[in-house]
């Protein structure tokens, strides 16, 4: 990470970030320097960083290239912040692609994909046994005629008390069903529109704080007005220490790897952050399926019982082809006393 | 006797005091007035004890006057002790058939991360399905049916396991699949289970 430098004339703490940017930068990136920033003395003072950081001046323009162009309709522009100071850095704009966000807020959509994302995993496990299920029961109580009293014929009857219950619910019930992929795609890009259509999506370059001490991240979120639920997504599922250790530690602040943003977790949390990858690999993703010529398939559950069954562990020491010493084995192999009678005893 | 001077003191402190009082009775009387009429205090006198009046009453406002003597006022000094009006009030008095009410922990772990990688097979690399994530009995897992189909498919997985270490259980799906069976293909225009 580079030093910062302070800039006199406007009141923003200035991080040169073009180290930062260029372990990021992709064939999808490309830097422009753009007007000087800088005063003569965070200049002097910049002296200390080295010549890189001398040619970025901010803002620096982050430009990206879409494999589908559209002519429809126009590139929306979101900021590229930095998530090194609490006020950030604007680094640049990003442009985004309108048939990822800015799509037609459908809200019916939206509602299809959380109730199939509540229902699709849902097993009811309630279990009422019948009548049948029940001990006893076989007798009749009294007879039929003659007593003074009503008919019955079993003491399990739903009538009775301590009988048992008329079309209960019966044993685990899966509500397991498959929403079409075209829908659920439309929920995403449709819940990024609206993410980005009410300013709660924010693009920054990586998700690095400087401490892992969890006021920093909350103050962050308050000067900025992320609200009390953030959502942070990176490219990949290793993210960087202090905002692992900051985000444990607050409720509401999470963090995602890209392949596991959904339509619930969008919704629930009240701003999304994307780091630029991760930006580049949903978008790349949803344009992907969005231009596919891919019929839907229905979804055929191929499970079988014998994908599950358990088979007795085989010994395979056998069937391995022995380059080298087992491991097992190697304390009786590095014996002295093992090589004295070998001839291929190891110089050393 | 009192010294003067104590006995002036508390003279004042008594009318300091009183005027207290008397401030705290207004605001009490009035807010026992505004609360609720039932199990109301002896100061309470906003219940109408003369006949209430009724929109005839009203519309004769204009005619003129009656010559004959007007009825006296009807049950003079008599309190209503019960509500006349409106629901009846629970006066503080908690509502015991019910538990008290607990906010749930919306951000627990599970509900926090809820929904997560359940569209891997859109932005992940396109070899795990999100049907392969999910849990449960194995023999239920992304299936959906009616009872007859769960119970053949339970058999059909794990029937020689029930059969052997389960009897009894075995029994009962056995018995209720015959059952099933029968009610599906014979009976089920008369009664609707599932």
């Amino acid at each position: 990470m580079s030093l910062p430098a302070a800039c006199n004339n406007c009141s923003n703490l200035f991080k040169t970030l073009e180290s930062v940017l260029f372990k990021r930068s992709t064939a999808l990136l490309s830097v422009h320097k753009c007007i000087k920033h800088y005063s003569s003395e965070a200049e002097e003072k910049s002296d200390v960083i080295g010549d890189e950081s001398k040619e970025a001046k901010l803002p620096l323009k982050v430009s990206r290239e879409s494999k589908f162009p559209v002519k429809h309709s126009h590139t929306r522009l979101a900021w590229l912040e930095s998530m090194d100071t609490l006020e950030g850095q604007k680094l640049g704009m990003v442009d985004l692609h309108p048939d990822v966000f800015a799509t037609y807020p459908r809200i019916d959509v939206l509602a299809q994909n959380v109730k199939w994302q509540k229902l699709y995993r849902h097993i009811d496990y309630t279990f009422e046994p019948s009548r049948a299920e029940l001990r006893g029961g076989g007798r009749k109580p009294w007879p039929q005629k003659g007593m003074g009293k009503a008919r019955h014929g079993s003491i399990r009857s739903p009538l009775w008390r301590g009988g048992a219950t008329a079309l209960g619910p019966r044993g685990p019930t899966n509500y397991f069903y498959m929403l079409p992929k075209h829908y659920r795609a439309l929920g995403l890009r449709v819940a990024l529109t609206c993410k980005y259509a009410q300013n709660d999506l924010v693009i920054v370059d990586s998700l690095d704080i400087p401490t892992s001490d969890p006021e920093f991240l909350t103050d962050l979120a308050d000067v900025r007005f992320w609200g009390y639920s953030v959502l942070f997504v990176d490219d990949t599922d290793f993210m960087p220490e202090n905002t692992a250790l900051a985000t444990s530690q607050i409720t509401g602040f999470n963090l995602m790897p890209a392949y596991g943003l959904n339509v619930h977790s969008m919704l629930k949390h009240e701003t999304l952050v994307l780091t630029l990858a991760a930006l580049d690999k949903i978008e790349g993703k949803l344009l992907e399926e969005l231009h596919s010529t891919e019929r839907n398939t229905k979804f055929v559950n191929t499970l079988k019982p014998e994908d599950f069954r358990k088979e007795p562990k085989k010994d395979y020491t056998m069937y391995k082809k022995f380059t080298q010493p087992l491991e097992y084995n190697r304390n009786f192999y590095d014996q002295a006393t093992f090589y004295e009678d070998s001839e291929d005893q190891p110089e050393s | 006797m009192l010294p003067s001077r104590l006995s002036s003191m508390m003279s004042t402190t008594w009318a300091f005091s009183r005027s207290k009082c008397l401030t705290f009775l207004s605001r009490s009387s009035s807010s026992s007035s505004s609360g609720s009429g039932y199990g109301a205090s002896k100061s309470d006198h906003s219940l109408a004890t003369y006949k209430l009046e009724s929109q005839e009453d009203k519309a004769s406002a204009y005619a003129s006057p009656s010559p004959y003597k007007n009825p006296g006022p009807r049950r003079y000094g008599y309190q209503t002790k019960y509500k006349t009006q409106g629901v009846l009030p629970r006066n503080e008095r908690p509502v015991r058939s019910l538990d008290p009410y607990k906010a749930k922990n919306r951000w627990t772990k599970d509900r926090a991360l809820f929904g997560q990688n359940d569209y891997i097979d859109i932005l992940g690399d396109g070899d795990v399905h999100p049907a392969d994530l999910l849990t449960g009995p194995k023999w239920l897992i992304a299936f959906k049916g009616n009872e007859l189909e769960r119970l053949t498919r339970k058999m059909e997985w794990e029937g020689p396991r029930l059969k052997t270490f389960y009897p009894s259980e075995w029994n009962r799906v056995d018995k209720r699949i015959r059952y099933l069976t029968r009610l599906y293909n014979n009976k089920r225009h008369k009664r609707s289970a599932d």
